[in-house]
């Protein structure tokens, strides 16, 4: 068994999760069918609850784990690539959210794909986004369990089955409970936690390390070129500096899992605050970390594996029970973001793979809804126990991928009357297949990111083959 | 309500400071990258992470309080 004084707080934060997801579950709406009271639950969301929920979901392992890893290797030149996603909560909102919201609401969609499928009437379309989200996210999420319980056990001393198996139990449990209400209650809790946990560990960071100037000057000692722009080598070179904005940045307005918040949100005053509160809460929650993973070089120069920096900061600085607590936060940004994953994995293949051609009664959907979440979470938890080389090819290219498969329909289906599903279904397969070409053959076309010449080349083939829209086709 | 909030100038507006975001962004970087160490880091930190941000955080702020009012 691990440290108890650490085990104590993280088991009391795993235990307050729940009973948020409870009375969350409890306050759900009683109207609509099933999968709309599970996969969406109405368009409840304040503006306070909409940021705390999106900015959590987006933020994942990344932003404890291997961002600050990144930044303590590279130093501050990794932060001000990690700034590139300080909008991003404002864009999304921004561009798709009232779009997005009017036709789910017109529609009654339940999720990103209702909405593609009632723009574009087309079921290869819906397909082809629909089996790219289930084996994005599943890549994933099985990289976000890993992570989760490597973080729990590398820090807690359990061992690594026991450790999964807790990660693992508590998101299940929640997001079986009450679905994506339970979720975004819990997402925003979790959201608080990181906000917390962050300002904690800056703030022991300074005051442990003699103030900022003492910090630096140890770092500069180190290796000067840590406090460059461009790094050690001159590693962050400006393409690729210039990809990120495509890749963290713009590229992220049509992500699904961050994108269906706008149709839960209540209404444009929720919209709006969330759009304020949300760039607020990016800014820390992007800044702190990264620059914590800098300056902790001055205290831990030696480290083996860069992405452990922000754990063994918080178990080194803090006595066991606040560095308990401080660890909840990486584990609640592992969770806000998997929870939302797992659930539109779910509703992807029970309302747009199955329902779509299958009428169920509202028992069935809530029966195979449960099995097929189970099935889910089970299924990545056992990749997890030793994730197999595909998956690690899946998360590699995961997010890539859903950016070139969603971003062009989703933005040009909103906002051009006249595209149409023979321009979307060109956009997704060239995105894709190209993405995947230069990826995997490790080509940088003009030194660039793949991301951005597949998206470029994924929005051309969207205006050359959607062509004139056929007479007749309803505008939206 | 959701209704009442014009989409194409909401998009337009977010895309407009996005881009102004990425010019103050770059500024640092570009043209501070040697103007040595500020209160504990390099002036083009301070500028491109923590004035750039707060910067943007209260455009966003004033754009949709005012538009609220409006």
């Amino acid at each position: 068994m691990g440290d108890i004084s650490l085990l104590l707080p993280i088991f009391g934060y795993l235990m307050v999760t729940l009973l948020v997801s409870r009375l969350a579950a409890r306050r759900a709406e009683t109207s609509g069918s099933f999968s709309q009271r599970y996969f969406l639950g109405g368009q409840f969301m304040g503006g306070t609850l909409l940021a705390l929920a999106l900015v959590t979901t987006y933020t994942s392992a990344s932003s404890f784990i291997g961002g600050p890893g990144a930044a303590y290797k590279f130093g501050l030149g990794w932060v001000l690539l990690a700034m590139i996603q300080v909008p991003v909560a404002m864009l999304t909102l921004g561009v798709v959210g009232p779009k997005l919201w009017r036709l789910a609401r017109s529609c009654n969609a339940v999720t990103i794909l209702d909405v593609l499928q009632h723009r574009y009437q087309s079921s290869s379309l819906v397909l082809v986004a629909g089996l790219s989200l289930i084996g994005a996210f599943i890549g994933m999420v099985v990289v976000q369990f890993t992570g989760g319980a490597r973080l729990l056990s590398v820090m807690t001393g359990v061992d690594y089955s026991v450790a999964l198996a807790m990660f693992v139990g508590t998101v299940l449990i929640y997001t079986l409970w009450g679905g994506f209400r339970a979720v975004s209650y819990t997402d925003a809790l979790q959201g608080l936690v990181m906000i917390f946990g962050v300002l904690a560990l800056f703030i022991g960071l300074l005051y442990q390390g003699g103030g900022l100037g003492n910090l630096t000057a140890q770092i500069s000692a180190i290796d000067p070129s840590l406090l460059t722009p461009k790094g050690p080598d001159d590693f962050l070179s400006w393409p690729f500096l210039l990809s990120f904005w495509i890749l963290v940045g713009v590229g992220t307005i049509g992500l699904p899992h961050t994108a269906i918040r706008a149709m839960a949100v209540k209404d444009g005053t929720a919209l709006k605050k969330a759009m304020v509160l949300g760039t607020a809460v990016s800014a820390l929650m992007v800044l702190l970390p990264h620059l914590s993973g800098v300056l902790g070089r001055a205290f831990l120069p030696e480290l083996t594996s860069p992405d452990d920096v922000l754990p063994t900061l918080m178990v080194t600085l803090f006595p066991p029970m606040v560095a308990g607590l401080l660890l909840a936060a990486p584990l609640a940004a592992i969770m806000s973001s998997v929870d939302s994953m797992l659930l539109q994995t779910g509703s992807t293949l029970v309302k747009d793979l199955v329902q779509r051609h299958r009428p169920l009664s509202d028992r069935q959907q809530q029966g195979l809804s449960y099995v097929v979440l189970f099935s889910l979470a089970f299924g990545c938890g056992l990749m997890a126990l030793d994730p197999p080389e595909m998956i690690v090819w899946l998360n590699l290219t995961a997010f890539g991928v859903l950016q070139v498969i969603f971003l062009w329909p989703i933005v040009l289906g909103l906002f051009w009357p006249g595209a149409t599903a023979r321009g979307g279904l060109a956009a997704m397969l060239m995105g894709a297949s190209s993405y995947l070409y230069w990826t995997f053959g490790a080509i940088k076309p003009f030194a660039l990111h793949p991301i951005v010449p597949a998206l470029c080349l994924s929005g051309l083939a969207f205006v050359l083959v959607n062509g004139r829209r056929p007479k007749g086709q309803d505008r939206q | 309500m959701m209704q009442e909030i014009n989409s194409v100038a909401l998009a337009k507006g977010a895309l407009g400071l996005t881009a102004v975001y990425f010019a103050l962004w770059l500024i640092g970087p570009l043209w501070f990258a040697d103007g040595g160490i500020w209160y504990g880091l390099p002036l083009w930190f301070w500028l491109s992470c923590v004035l750039a941000p707060s910067l943007l955080s209260l455009a966003v702020w004033c754009w949709l309080r005012e538009k609220r009012h409006g």
